[in-house]
């Protein structure tokens, strides 16, 4: 029992690892760029699928961990320069473009890929179990969770020492302040939304061994990102990691406790936070 | 001084010229009644959808409320209904239930969603939707999950089915109308304009918010009751959130405001979207494509351009 709880236990700090990367390219963006992106699981399901086929093309997992990111970065980057920059300020004509966008992206991955469900080996690497005395558990997860906090330490030591770090606190806090100070808001925020966009795609090249790709599968990592941050609070990135951690658990433990009703303990925590701290565990008023 | 006695005159000219263009919306929809076949049943679908359009373009063109969550109210009256005739419960009672159940789900979301404002209104009446949506999927025993519920042994006769809703269209129409310009319909507009401003003098933002988006929710409810006789059939797929974009999207191309635009965009998108299946397989694509159209190029809707086209460009909202 105590290892199934263990086993259970390192299963949903992976999932929440993955909810982490996700949510943290949302809630970056809309602390900068005020954009709630609706495409976000679409740019996730876009990077598991490119994954999938570049490392089936190139014969590696890793030139393809490199590369998707950047490719997705690089959408996210044009999406903001051609299609959202014309609506600044007007959030919710940005928000509905940003869903139409998704639904446009998810239908033109399964027209590509297929409607069948495409369950993704890991790398030679990091498959196989890891044994440690009684307990044995498969490396994927582990790098799963490995790559989640690395990345969480990583992106907050660049938002608090690098000088793109502190423009993108600055713009979040106060855009107009920061713009008088001779911080290019435009110039932030586009390289904002294509950091978000490739942790997206990581989190897709990522997270397609951890979960099978399905049509379908954005809309549900949408949501789960949006009640992440709904929950950690926006804008903040240790509100996406505790808010994606706790997530992760409910839903782990969920599963193996009350399977039936799993997807709605998570909406519970949600309204319970929302009845408590309607800005979210971390969040901020006024944001 | 009179204030008591109940208006009974209201001095309000509307131009002959929009009055007609109304006038011919709801003709238009009447007409099929003479063709019957295919015709009508898009003309059904269009007035039922209309319906749930026009309540969405209550609140998002009058109340600023963007919410993505209307296809959990349509699916709750959609299995009201369905669930109401399993069980062997006489049609009127079922049709009844609908509107109550939505209504009811309303008002349970609301009092959490209105403790957030702006764009996490819209996230979170998202979140809540797709809630139904999963619940409908996960509970076989009751709403017959994937495979949906089937209500072919029932039988409506088609051509009341389409008058009663394009009735209920046309009363939604007025009836919200009219509610706009009570005291309550200013204050939900001053509420949509500054919400600060209207709470520092002492409105209760909150409540009117929440009775506005009950309202929305009971109306959408009834016209997924109808979706369910008028289709025969209940699926879970209808429920999800693509459902609640496709209403967005009528509403951006009708146009948000005076709800009018609402139904002339259902009509306007079930009629294109009719013609466009017969080609593409690819849904999703379309929504999407007309999605991003309608907000980068349709900026007030149609409805209104045509409106002050005919009335001599002063017609009100």
């Amino acid at each position: 029992m105590a290892l199934l709880l263990l086993t259970q236990l390192l299963n949903s700090l992976a999932f929440g690892m993955l909810l982490f990367l996700l949510a943290l390219g949302l809630s970056l963006i809309f602390g900068v760029a005020r954009v709630v992106n609706l495409a976000h699981g679409a740019f996730y399901l876009l990077g598991a699928y490119l994954g999938l086929a570049l490392t089936q093309a190139l014969g590696s997992f890793w030139v393809s961990l490199l590369l998707v990111p950047l490719l997705v970065g690089l959408l996210g980057v044009s999406v903001e320069r051609l299609l959202l920059r014309g609506l600044h300020g007007r959030e919710l004509e940005q928000v509905l473009l940003t869903i139409g966008l998704g639904f446009v992206l998810a239908d033109l991955l399964r027209a590509w890929f297929g409607a069948s469900i495409r369950s993704v080996p890991p790398p030679a690497e990091l498959s196989g179990p890891l044994i440690l005395g009684p307990l044995i558990y498969p490396k994927y997860p582990l790098f799963v969770l490995a790559t989640g906090l690395l990345l969480f330490l990583l992106v907050r030591l660049i938002l608090a020492r690098t000088p793109f770090g502190i423009q993108v606190r600055a713009v979040t806090t106060d855009p107009a302040m920061a713009s008088s100070l001779g911080i290019r808001p435009t110039r932030v925020s586009l390289a904002t939304f294509g950091l978000g966009s490739a942790l997206a795609g990581l989190g897709g090249v990522v997270g397609a061994p951890l979960i099978a790709l399905a049509p379908g599968l954005d809309a549900q990592m949408t949501l789960f990102a949006l009640i992440v941050v709904v929950i950690g609070g926006l804008g903040r990135i240790e509100g996406a990691f505790f808010g994606a951690l706790l997530v992760g658990l409910v839903d782990g433990f969920g599963r193996l406790f009350f399977p039936q009703i799993a997807m709605f303990l998570i909406f519970a925590l949600m309204a319970l936070v929302l009845a408590l701290r309607p800005e979210g565990l971390l969040g901020r008023r006024g944001t | 001084m009179m204030g008591w006695l109940p208006q009974v005159v209201r001095l309000r000219k509307i131009h002959p010229g929009v009055l007609a263009l109304r006038a011919s919306l709801i003709g238009f929809l009447l007409l099929p009644l003479a063709f019957k076949g295919y015709f009508l049943y898009l003309a059904t679908e269009a007035a039922l959808l209309g319906l749930a359009a026009v309540a969405l373009s209550f609140l998002l063109g009058h109340g600023g409320i963007p919410s993505l969550g209307q296809a959990a109210f349509l699916g709750l009256g959609g299995y009201a209904v369905g669930l109401a005739i399993r069980e062997g419960l006489p049609l009127g009672l079922g049709l009844l239930l609908a509107p109550v159940v939505a209504g009811a789900y309303g008002i349970l979301s609301g009092l959490f969603v209105f403790r957030t404002q702006g764009i996490f209104v819209l996230m979170l009446t998202l979140a809540f939707g797709q809630m139904v949506y999963s619940a409908a999927y996960k509970w076989t025993s009751l709403t017959g999950g994937d495979d949906g519920l089937s209500l072919s042994q029932l039988s409506v006769n088609p051509v009341f089915l389409h008058v009663g809703a394009v009735s209920a269209l046309a009363v939604a129409i007025l009836i919200l109308r009219h509610l706009l310009r009570t005291p309550y319909g200013k204050t939900f507009e001053a509420i949509r304009q500054s919400e600060v401003k209207a709470r520092s003098l002492g409105i209760a933002a909150f409540w009117h918010k929440l009775l506005a988006y009950t309202v929305a929710a009971a109306l959408t409810g009834l016209a997924g009751g109808g979706l369910a006789l008028h289709r025969t059939f209940v699926s879970p797929h209808d429920l999800f959130w693509l459902t609640s974009a496709v209403l967005m999207v009528m509403v951006l191309l009708g146009g948000s405001r005076g709800l009018w635009g609402g139904a002339f965009g259902a009509i306007l998108y079930t009629f294109i979207q009719a013609w466009v299946s017969s080609f593409t397989e690819l849904w999703g694509l379309f929504v999407g494509l007309l999605l991003i159209f309608a907000v980068l190029f349709a900026r007030e809707g149609l409805w209104p351009i045509l409106e002050r086209r005919l009335g001599g460009g002063n017609a009100g909202p």
